[in-house]
């Protein structure tokens, strides 16, 4: 009877293990071609492009500076009275969690590229708590920055359209995996979002 | 005797704390219409990045439309995009002087200054819209 029991429990964690929770791709792309005279489907995943941006301390930043990490993704701007310190009062938390993991990154992108030089960001990340680079405040062109939102991070919300043209001011935080595809989009000004995201970031650091 | 007390100092209370709530109910309506400018942001810039592409192609587009009196329109989308780029500086200067915290002894000063930039949102808000219009409807001849 024993080794009856034994084996059930073995198949009930193979069971278990086999049926993992994995996180969505938030952008695959399914393109036709013509092969041989047949429609044939393939499906691709999008991922973010490569980019050239400034950070918080005047350097250089590109994507290959979020190799063999996952990191989170948002658009802000410093003097944001509403929707931004709500939104990154609750990164600092993942950040807090996260501090010292060079697996897990954070990439805030500034909308206000007029206002917000890396200067300016520099003191809103030291007012954050924030001594490092592992929270990065980008800076770009207005052209780099509105390109990388609408055609990268946030084409969802666009898709979406939830709130036509407002996409870029909406509190998301992105989740990106080590292959630079996104794997979920959270609301960062809600609690129960901002949860998900952290037991998101678990899974994709367990991903192989 | 007591309860003509409690009375008096609820009404006190409620008297003291009204221009308080005033001041936080204006100070809200002031952060919504500026969450309405912001959705509307987005729209503003990616209008002027159209128009910039449109002014770096326009022997592209004088192939396509054969009609187009090229240096018109040129001007046109330079007055076009000028016009947007004042509503975003509007924003973002107003962005930049608001003061969410503001504090003073003086309620009438706390509602005052909250009711001076309710206004002013509001009216970049009115500019917003009707720049974003404007430009949505000169920007249609242009989509293929």
């Amino acid at each position: 009877m024993k080794p009856l029991i034994i084996a059930i429990i073995i198949l009930f964690i193979i069971g278990c293990d086999g049926k993992k929770e994995k996180l969505p791709y938030l952008q695959m792309e399914v393109t036709q071609h013509v092969v041989n005279g047949k429609i044939v489907e393939d499906t691709t995943f999008r991922t973010i492009p490569k980019f050239t941006l400034y950070n918080q301390d005047s350097t250089i930043v590109t994507l290959k500076d979020f190799d063999n990490a996952i990191y989170v993704a948002d658009f802000f701007f410093t003097s944001c009275p509403t929707i931004c310190p709500i939104m990154h009062r609750n990164l600092l938390k993942i950040y807090k969690k996260y501090e010292g993991n060079s697996e897990v990154k954070f990439a805030s992108h500034t909308i206000d590229v007029k206002y917000d030089v890396p200067s300016k960001m520099k003191k809103y990340a030291k007012k954050l708590g924030i001594k490092d680079t592992q929270w990065t405040f980008l800076w770009g062109t207005r052209d780099e920055i509105y390109t990388l939102a609408e055609r990268s991070y946030l084409v969802f919300a666009e898709e979406n359209d939830k709130a036509p043209g407002g996409f870029a001011h909406q509190g998301y935080l992105i989740l990106v995996d080590k292959q630079k595809r996104i794997r979920g989009a959270y609301d960062g000004t809600v609690d129960k979002e901002v949860e998900k995201l952290m037991s998101d970031m678990e899974l994709l650091l367990k991903e192989k | 005797m007591k309860n003509i007390i409690y009375v008096i100092a609820l009404a006190i209370v409620t008297v003291a704390c009204q221009p308080k709530e005033n001041a936080l109910s204006i100070k809200d309506e002031t952060m919504k219409l500026h969450d309405l400018v912001m959705a509307n942001h987005s729209k503003i810039i990616a209008n002027q990045m159209k128009i910039d592409t449109l002014l770096g192609s326009l022997s592209k587009v004088k192939a396509q439309i054969p009609l187009l009196d090229t240096l018109a329109e040129k001007a046109a989308l330079i007055k076009l995009r000028s016009d947007l780029v004042v509503a975003e500086d509007s924003m973002n200067n107003w962005m930049h002087q608001f003061n969410a915290d503001f504090n003073s002894q003086l309620d009438w000063e706390v509602i005052h200054y909250y009711k001076q930039e309710r206004d002013k949102i509001a009216k970049i808000s009115e500019l917003y819209k009707k720049e974003i219009k404007q430009s949505d409807t000169y920007l249609t001849k242009f989509k293929n």
